[in-house]
Order: structure tokens, then C-alpha cells, then sequence
């Protein structure tokens, strides 16, 4: 069983999963496919770009060749009919000789105009290949594109085949209203890591956003993770994976804490008996989703007081946190200041800010 | 935090500890341990609570009935207060941590009548039906 995990949850996963060690390898294998996945879709994506690259400039030394022997026929023909008429205008004063000299401007200028139709039987002949060209390159991008969503399917499906513990429900938050994606999960992960100080956006309604926040309070054993093959992809596995053994774990095993101030806290925070989910943030999002007060009093400032505690207890004013005490705590600040910061239960009526 | 605020931290958990002075230790303690006047929903969650769990399960106890009916004064007269700050208190924390109490009641048989309508079982509510057009 996972050591340092109680209560539900921690039956729940191994049962589901094993110890920590199997359901690191279970999951390091369905990333390894995915792992593999990602690196055909790179090589093909890279080859593909590599392809379009070679034809953008092709086109383009395709269209220099077409304004240059365009350019380069009408000069020369120009030039032949100045002289011819040139020849044209002397040839009384010079007693006939002008006269060879216009023929052959003449014939110069026919040769000009020879090959300016030659070069623009060339120029079209050019315009064909860059269409040519244009067309393979709207097919390189269209294979590019095939190749990203087998790249996706396969992905989906390694992860669908990572472990998942799945427990009985808690009171948690409010379900999210839509999936979000890669993105939504990465900034919601970085951003509760740094205790929101970096918001890099990202659909904060989404289910990806909250499992990013989620996941990066989960501790997690490096080890299994080294050994996989993609760092990057791993690394968000793994904790989408975590994502929901932590969900469900907040609502069940998280309620006992080693460290007796964070016990106390959630006690405070926690009632066996309450009709409403979340403890005092979820009485605080009921007053402020109904305007009704819960139990007729305002939550609001034993949430900002339970708020307080528990940045103490995070720094260390009650004595040292286990990891997962410290995640507790985390998860229940974080909880709170949503709540309070969400909703502003002194106005009557239309509570939400 | 403001000195107003705390200052009414402190009047309202020295309240409890004037009405039980056998808490007075432990909240110390407990203020020490925190560094600074916690407010009184940590307080009292912390140190009022678990004491009054304690009272109730020790059964017939005179002593332990005498300490709750004195507590529970004590509760009824924070519920008389003005002051929203004092009976938010027992509102939110107290009766909230007894209503989950299994000596819920035996709990009953002390309260007065302020304490007994905070307690009172409410049916769920239900939200108002939308009017048709």
C-alpha cells in the first residue's frame, strides 16, 4: 500500500493499482507508447517541415528566374527595335548603307523578340512548377496534420491506460465545466505551484486547469519517474495520473493529519454532519451561490481566520509537515481563499463578485 | 491585521477563558504556539471544543455538569451579543462541532433558549420553483 497514504483512497489504490512501485511501471509504460508516439509524430513533423522548407525556396528561385528572363527578352528587344529604328531615320544621308545596318537591327530585333518569347514560354512553363509546388506543399501540411491527430489518438489512448484509483465521492469543489486541454493543465499546475504569482492564462473553468492545480501539490517519487523515456510527457502523465488519486484522497484520507494543528484545522474546517459539501469554503460558496447565510451566520471570517492558521502552519509555526500534511494544508488554503476570493458575502443579494 | 481587530480577537477568547477558567492554560498555550491572537473561530474551534466533547462524554460527572452548564450560559450570553463578531462564534463553530457531536443530546438538556433555536433541526432546503411564463 502506498506508505504514507490512509483511509479509502489509500485501499482504493491498491487496489487499483497495486503498490507505488507497479503503478509508477504501469504508468511509465502507457508513457513510454506515448513517449514513442510523440517521437514518430516529431521525426515526421520534422521531415515534413524540412520537405516545405525546400520548397518555399524553390518557388522562390522560380519566380527570381521568371522576372529575370522576362525582364532580360524585353530589354534586348527594346534595345534591337531602337537601333532598327534608328537605322531607319539615317539611311537617306548615308547613300544606302544605313540601310544593311537597319536590316540587321531588324533582325536583331525579331531575334529579341524570339527569345522573349522563348523565355516566356519558359516563364510559363516556370508558373506550372510553382503551382506544382504550391500543391505539394498544401499536401505536406495536410499529411503534417494527419500525423498530429494519430500522434493525439495515440497519446489519449496511453493515457487511457495509466492507472486511475476511483473512490468513493467527497465533498470536493464545485465540478469543472469543461476538459480544457495540455495547456489549461500545465498553467493551472505552475500557477498554484507558485502560489499564483505566475499566471500564464489557461481556461481556469476547465477540468485540465483544476487538475494542474491539483497535481502539483502531489508527491511523487522521482525514481520511477527518471527511468521513463519522454521527461516532459512523464512528468505530465505522471501527474495526471496524480491528478485523481489526489481528488479523491482531499475528500477521504486527507481529513487525518499527522501534524496536530493541521488535524485541528481541518476538524474546524470539517463537519461529519454537514448538508452542504467543502466544509467552511463550501458554506461559504452556498451562502454566496443562494444569499443565504448557513446556519444564519457569515462564513466569511472563519474562513479568513482558518486562512491565517493555516499560512502559519505552512510556515512552520506548528512544527514540521509530512508531505502529505503539508498538501492538506495547502489544498484547504487554496480552497478557501477560492471561496473568499470569489464571493463577497457581505452584500445582500447577488453575492457573486 | 489591525490592533482593532485584535484587540477584539483577544476580548472575545478572553470571554471564553473569564467563563472557563480551567481553558485558560490551554489557551495560552495555544497563543504562544501560534506567535500572535488568533481569531476565536480558531480559538475556540481549538481549545473549546474539544473540551466541551470531553464534558459531554463523561456522562452523570457533576462536576462536568456543573462546567456545562456554566459553558452553556456562557454560549447563550455570547448568542445575546450585538456584536455579530461574538455570536458568529458559537453560530459557526460551536454548534456546527455539536451538531456532529454523538452526545448531541445530552447537549440539548443544557441549552438555553437562544442556543436551542441555533440548534434547531432545519428540514433541507428546498429552492424556489421558477415561475412559467
Amino acid at each position: 500500500m502506498v506508505p504514507s497514504w490512509h483511509g479509502l483512497a489509500a485501499i482504493a489504490y491498491q487496489e487499483r493499482c497495486g503498490t507505488y512501485e507497479q503503478a509508477a511501471n504501469l504508468a511509465a509504460q502507457s508513457l513510454e507508447h506515448a513517449g514513442a508516439e510523440m517521437r514518430r509524430y516529431g521525426h515526421l513533423y520534422d521531415e515534413a517541415h524540412a520537405r516545405i522548407e525546400r520548397l518555399q525556396r524553390a518557388a522562390e528561385e522560380c519566380l527570381k528566374r521568371i522576372k529575370v528572363a522576362e525582364r532580360e527578352a524585353a530589354e534586348r528587344e527594346r534595345a534591337a527595335r531602337e537601333r532598327a529604328a534608328e537605322a531607319a531615320t539615317r539611311s537617306p544621308l548615308d547613300g544606302g548603307y544605313s540601310l544593311a545596318e537597319h536590316a540587321d537591327a531588324v533582325r536583331e530585333a525579331e531575334a529579341a523578340a524570339d527569345d522573349r518569347r522563348r523565355y516566356e514560354a519558359e516563364a510559363e512553363a516556370e508558373r506550372e512548377e510553382l503551382e506544382r509546388l504550391q500543391k505539394e506543399a498544401l499536401e505536406e501540411h495536410e499529411r503534417i496534420r494527419q500525423a498530429g491527430r494519430q500522434g493525439a489518438a495515440a497519446l489519449q489512448g496511453a493515457v487511457a491506460g495509466m492507472p486511475r484509483v476511483v473512490a468513493p465521492a467527497g465533498p470536493a469543489r464545485a465540478p469543472a465545466q469543461n476538459g480544457g486541454n495540455v495547456g489549461d493543465f500545465l498553467a493551472g499546475g505552475i500557477n498554484e505551484f507558485t502560489f499564483g504569482l505566475v499566471d500564464l492564462g489557461g481556461d481556469k473553468d476547465s477540468g485540465a486547469y483544476e487538475g494542474g492545480q491539483v497535481a502539483s501539490y502531489v508527491p511523487w517519487n522521482p525514481a520511477s519517474a527518471i527511468k521513463s523515456v519522454v521527461t516532459g510527457v512523464v512528468k505530465g502523465g505522471v501527474k495526471l495520473f496524480g491528478k485523481r488519486a489526489a481528488k479523491e484522497g482531499v475528500g477521504l484520507g486527507a481529513r487525518r493529519a499527522d501534524n496536530e494543528a493541521v488535524q485541528n484545522t481541518l476538524n474546524r474546517l470539517y463537519k461529519p454532519d454537514q448538508k452542504y459539501g467543502g466544509g467552511t469554503a463550501g458554506a461559504l460558496r452556498e451562502e454566496a451561490r443562494t444569499g443565504i447565510k448557513v446556519h444564519g451566520a457569515d462564513h466569511r471570517k472563519s474562513a479568513e481566520q482558518n486562512v491565517k492558521a493555516l499560512q502559519k502552519i505552512l510556515g512552520g509555526r506548528r512544527g514540521s509537515l509530512s508531505k502529505e500534511d503539508r498538501y492538506t494544508a495547502l489544498r484547504n488554503l487554496r480552497d478557501l481563499q477560492d471561496a473568499i476570493r470569489h464571493f463577497d458575502s457581505k452584500r445582500p443579494g447577488g453575492y457573486v463578485r | 491585521m489591525s490592533e482593532s481587530e485584535q484587540a477584539k480577537f483577544a476580548k472575545i477568547n478572553e470571554a471564553l477563558v473569564s467563563a472557563a477558567p480551567e481553558l485558560r492554560r490551554k489557551y495560552v498555550e495555544e497563543t504562544e504556539a501560534w506567535g500572535e491572537e488568533m481569531g476565536p473561530h480558531v480559538i475556540y474551534g481549538d481549545v473549546l471544543n474539544p473540551y466541551l466533547t470531553d464534558l459531554l462524554q463523561a456522562g452523570d460527572d457533576p462536576t462536568a455538569e456543573e462546567a456545562l452548564g456554566r459553558i452553556f450560559v456562557f454560549l447563550e450570553r455570547m448568542l445575546g451579543d450585538p456584536d455579530p463578531d461574538f455570536s458568529e462564534v458559537v453560530t459557526i463553530t460551536v454548534a456546527e462541532h455539536l451538531e456532529s457531536d454523538p452526545e448531541l443530546e445530552r447537549a440539548r438538556l443544557f441549552m438555553g433558549p437562544l442556543m436551542a433555536e441555533v440548534m434547531r433541526p432545519r428540514p433541507p432546503r428546498v429552492p424556489p420553483r421558477r415561475l412559467e411564463r
